[in-house]
């Protein structure tokens, strides 16, 4: 084919010229008698797509169905189905073009969703990821079987709740031993204000191993109330230590701690006490709500911050919001 | 009389009357080279010149289904499925036609619409052999019967290209796993076109396929024909590379 502008004689069925690049064109009326080729970079998308397209059986999905109702339904299960995974629906239909935005889009939400999980930016995120995945049913599934606006728009919010759903189970069942919490302790050896909030991690090894200075959660006694409701602390005595407070400072065995790492908090800082960590036991620094409580006792110190072993479930891991604070937590000790 | 009538230039003799000199290139002739590079299992150079037959002369039917069998050789069937859209547009309806259309959708596992375009095709007058190729193809997988009796009325209804049918026959059952078959059309092919690459390249993969030791000479003979052919060069280090028990149980 020859190029009409630079006049190079290019090879049959290229769409531009290989000299200068323009567009190459039949002349007008003359019938055009060179097949369009497939570019290479097609090639192992096509195959793949091939391939699923031979092992899902798209073509004999019918004859595989149970029910009359699937089977009258089948198009809008097997859309649903193909829009788990973005973009993969559209490798099948072999509309590659597409792939690249859905995939992108849905890995840019999902990255998002990860980064800021648990916050409400992570929600939004999330939300806008289940849409994506409500889209694509519509669009490769229900398209074609709901012809009104309105029972597609209908059809839409039914997806992106469902995958909403799924979304939101997956996000709390799906990873088990992490815990998200905020914290009331303002720690400022760790960068650790009053509000952050902390990633949990289940402890899988024995709590022997836990350090001084570890931020825990554990299962904490009230003041005022009966039961135990999850809190967070700061491991301050380690089991047969004495801890002493005075004058708003921690000192373990005759060591005083600094208030950078190990604040005091105020319900305790005003008097001395002194207490026997027994061998089972830690003492752990947290704050208490003190519902109709006045004043503090050395046997209320000794019940709240005397916490056995059995009753610390976790350790603080990360500081995970807010997210220009986001760090590791190291041991302070 | 011409002035250089009387000038002598050494031993010219005149052009004997019965040597042929320069061929016309026409429609015919390159549609004879991209027969001779398809039998030579170049495929590229083969459609280049279907395509060149189509610029000689556009409704040159055989220059429409050679592209089309190129580009399904090519495997790019999507191409190929809208081409024979285009040409159906200059052949409405060709049965031909339409049982390439079920080829490119068969081979790109799209089965219903290819059955519907192969019964489309059958239900066509003047059916031509490709058509009862294309019906065996469809059926490769499924009804064995029913391949056997499209690929016999295949060849029955060939006439002068007997042996390319053959061929074609040949390979669709070396893609059914038929090897022995497989090996009794390609080998009646090859006593027509015994210097088509392709049918030795075919008939070696089968002997392979079966653990005959005559694939080795069968893919050096098309390798002979088409050096450095990949595809070739492949399947004979393939035979190469396996011993007594690779060939047994490889089988």
């Amino acid at each position: 084919m020859q190029c009409q502008r630079c006049q190079f004689e290019n090879m049959p069925g290229q769409s531009r010229c290989f000299k200068c690049g323009s567009i190459l064109e039949g002349e007008p009326g003359v019938l055009d008698i060179h097949p369009p080729r497939m570019a290479s970079w097609k090639r192992p998308w096509r195959g793949v797509s091939r391939l699923m397209r031979r092992h899902s059986a798209v073509d004999t999905v019918e004859s595989k169905i149970p029910t009359k109702w699937v089977a009258d339904n089948a198009e809008i299960i097997w859309g649903i189905l193909l829009s788990i995974v973005p973009g993969f629906a559209h490798l099948l239909k072999g509309r590659f073009r597409r792939i690249l935005w859905v995939w992108l889009l849905w890995l840019v939400f999902f990255a998002v969703n990860a980064l800021l999980f648990r916050t409400s930016w992570g929600w939004r995120a999330l939300g806008v990821a289940a849409a994506m995945h409500a889209w694509i049913a519509l669009d490769i599934g229900l398209r074609a079987q709901l012809n009104e606006v309105l029972e597609r728009v209908f059809a839409l919010l039914i997806l992106f709740v469902f995958f909403l759903l799924v979304y939101v189970v997956l996000a709390y069942a799906g990873l088990p031993g992490i815990e998200f919490r905020r914290t009331p302790l303002a720690i400022p050896g760790a960068n650790v204000r009053s509000g952050d909030t902390l990633l949990l991690r289940t402890l899988a090894d024995d709590p022997n191993a836990l350090v001084r200075g570890t931020l825990v959660g554990f299962y904490a006694l009230g003041i005022g109330t009966r039961g135990r409701s999850g809190a967070i602390g700061q491991i301050v005595g380690l089991p047969n230590e004495l801890v002493v407070i005075d004058q708003g400072v921690y000192t373990v065995d005759g060591t005083a701690l600094s208030t950078h790492d190990y604040p005091v908090p105020t319900w305790i800082s005003r008097r001395r006490v002194e207490l026997l960590v027994g061998p089972n036991q830690y003492f752990v620094s947290s704050l208490y709500g003190r519902r109709g409580v006045r004043g503090v006792r050395k046997d209320m110190i000794k019940r709240l911050c005397l916490v056995n072993k059995e009753a610390i479930a976790s350790r603080a891991t990360m500081l995970w919001w807010p997210l220009n604070r986001r760090h590791r937590l190291n041991t302070l000790d | 009389m011409d002035r250089f009538s009387q000038l002598e230039f050494g031993s010219v003799h005149p052009e004997e009357p019965g040597k042929p000199g320069e061929p016309i290139r026409d429609a015919h002739y390159f549609h004879q080279e991209a027969r001779k590079y398809w039998l030579a299992g170049d495929f590229e150079v083969a459609l280049r010149n279907y395509s060149r037959t189509l610029e000689q002369d556009s409704s040159f039917f055989a220059g429409w289904s050679g592209q089309l069998c190129m580009l399904l050789e090519l495997d790019e069937y999507r191409e190929a499925d809208l081409w024979a859209d285009k040409a159906m547009g200059l052949f409405p309806d060709h049965p031909e036609l339409l049982a390439l259309k079920a080829v490119a959708n068969k081979r790109d596992n799209k089965v219903r619409q290819a059955m519907a375009f192969s019964d489309n095709a059958i239900g066509k007058e003047d059916l031509t052999p490709r058509v009862w190729l294309a019906r065996a193809e469809v059926f490769l997988e499924r009804k064995h019967a029913v391949v056997d009796g499209c690929l016999s009325k295949a060849v029955i209804l060939a006439t002068a290209d007997k042996p390319i049918i053959k061929l074609e026959a040949g390979r669709l059952l070396r893609r059914k796993k038929s090897y022995a078959q497989a090996m009794t059309y390609l080998n009646e092919a090859l006593q027509a076109l015994p210097e088509s690459a392709l049918a030795w390249y075919e008939l070696g993969c089968c002997q392979s396929r079966m653990g005959l030791n005559q694939a080795y000479h069968s893919l050096q003979e098309a390798l002979r024909i088409h050096p450095h052919w990949d595809k070739a060069s492949a399947a004979l280090q393939g035979f190469q590379g396996r011993g007594f028990w690779g060939r047994l149980f490889k089988r």
